[in-house]
């Protein structure tokens, strides 16, 4: 009886705690695909130009103009990308 | 995903996220997103509904947190239907400017009863609000009340970090039977709830709408329901995530999932097939100009939860419908 009782509690608390959490996707800056080239390589210069100010260098900045790493970033932006940005797109 | 243009420079606004590489990609595309151009200008919410109409909240208001002040644009607020099985729109319901004061308002959140043809949408700006949008009708309107309201110069707490806001109505989440509304604002603890039928009720006046308080969840931004009757919010203040089964009393609320790394601020949700997914993003780093440039600053996160969101308790009407010219 007493085996049993443990057992319910153990079953009890593995139902209880919850799933394995995943992490699908994560980004310290946000990279876009599908810019048209001149935004892409107008903001590829963007993140360099962060690079001078408050931002480190980005190692992954592409060499590929199809593909662009910015500053900005999920829901924010960053002042300094946005400024550049904000140029290259007028 | 939404990405708010807060500041100038943001390329687009509305993108889906490419899995292969984890580059963001304009949806439905560039164009549409192209600022001047494209009819797409600030998303900061969208619902997909059962049958695959995207119900994009266009909030209308460009860098408003831009220290250049002549940046700034006010653009009356919208909604959006997007089928995404025909790819085009269905619908843009220009709000009126007493439903969305173009000068004042922030349309944030968005729920969808597409058995009904109702979307219920927070206002976060200001003193708050609640509006509604009759697809049949195709009219909206607005609703005011005190506990729509935050708390005057409330401070937020994080991971050492305080942040001192009042922003007011925020999260909003439509329980699976299509009958409640729940809402919160994010400066305030409190959860609050309301019934669904009375805010579609056009003709009732604003005194006459019942809202109930449910209780104290602590601080949260978005919220979700799932089909079991789960409702999902975070706890920020403590880098939770919190189910609560409202068939079950307020206190019986856990927080499932807690890290003060990969799930600080937890902001908005979604459901895959039975897996909760959300956003965690660091909100108050960004508030006090202190996002990290060694670490990830923004996260999409998942746990399964034996259930689907609750739009799929609903039986859409119509069940089509035909692209706008």
């Amino acid at each position: 009886m007493r085996g049993l009782l443990v057992c319910l509690a153990v079953l009890a608390v593995c139902l209880a705690r919850p799933r394995e959490t995943k992490v699908l996707f994560e980004w310290k800056q946000l990279t876009f695909e599908g810019l048209p080239s001149d935004l892409v390589y107008n903001l590829s210069n963007c993140a360099l130009a962060g690079v001078k100010g408050k931002w480190p260098r980005l190692s992954s900045v592409s060499s590929d103009l199809s593909q662009c790493v910015s500053l900005f970033t999920l829901s924010f932006s960053s002042p300094v990308a946005a400024r550049c940005s904000e140029e290259s797109t007028t | 995903v939404t990405i708010p243009r807060w500041l100038p420079g943001v390329p687009a606004t509305l993108l889906r996220v490419n899995p292969a590489t984890q580059n963001l990609v304009p949806f439905p595309s560039y164009e549409a997103n192209a600022l001047g151009s494209g009819w797409l200008t600030y998303v900061q919410s969208m619902e997909i509904d059962s049958r695959g109409w995207m119900w994009i909240l266009e909030v209308g208001r460009l860098n408003i947190f831009s220290s250049d002040l002549s940046s700034i644009v006010n653009l009356q607020p919208k909604l959006v239907i997007y089928d995404l099985v025909q790819r085009c729109v269905l619908r843009t319901h220009v709000f009126p400017n007493s439903v969305f004061p173009k000068n004042d308002s922030f349309a944030n959140d968005i729920v969808v009863d597409e058995t009904r043809g109702l979307a219920f949408m927070t206002d976060t700006w200001s003193d708050g609000g609640i509006i509604v949008y009759d697809y049949s009708a195709n009219l909206s309107r607005r609703w005011d009340r005190a506990e729509f309201r935050g708390i005057a110069n409330a401070t937020i707490w994080e991971n050492g970090m305080a942040f001192s806001n009042s922003a007011p109505s925020d999260g909003i989440a439509l329980s699976p039977d299509f009958n409640f509304v729940y809402f919160c604002a994010m400066s305030s603890p409190l959860l609050y709830e309301v019934s669904a039928k009375q805010l579609a009720d056009f003709s009732l006046p604003n005194s006459a709408l019942k809202i109930t308080k449910i209780g104290k969840k602590g601080i949260s931004d978005g919220m979700a329901f799932a089909k079991s009757g789960v409702l999902y919010f975070g706890s920020n203040e403590e880098n939770a995530l919190v189910s609560w089964n409202v068939s079950a009393p307020f206190s019986s609320a856990t927080i499932i999932y807690s890290d003060a790394v990969t799930n600080e601020w937890v902001d908005t949700f979604a459901f895959d097939g039975d897996a909760l997914v959300w956003v965690s993003n660091r909100l108050l780093r960004f508030f006090h100009g202190n996002l990290s440039t060694t670490e990830a600053n923004f996260r999409i996160l998942s746990v399964p939860v034996d259930s689907v969101s609750y739009v799929e308790s609903g039986d859409p009407q119509p069940p089509s419908a035909e692209c706008a010219a």
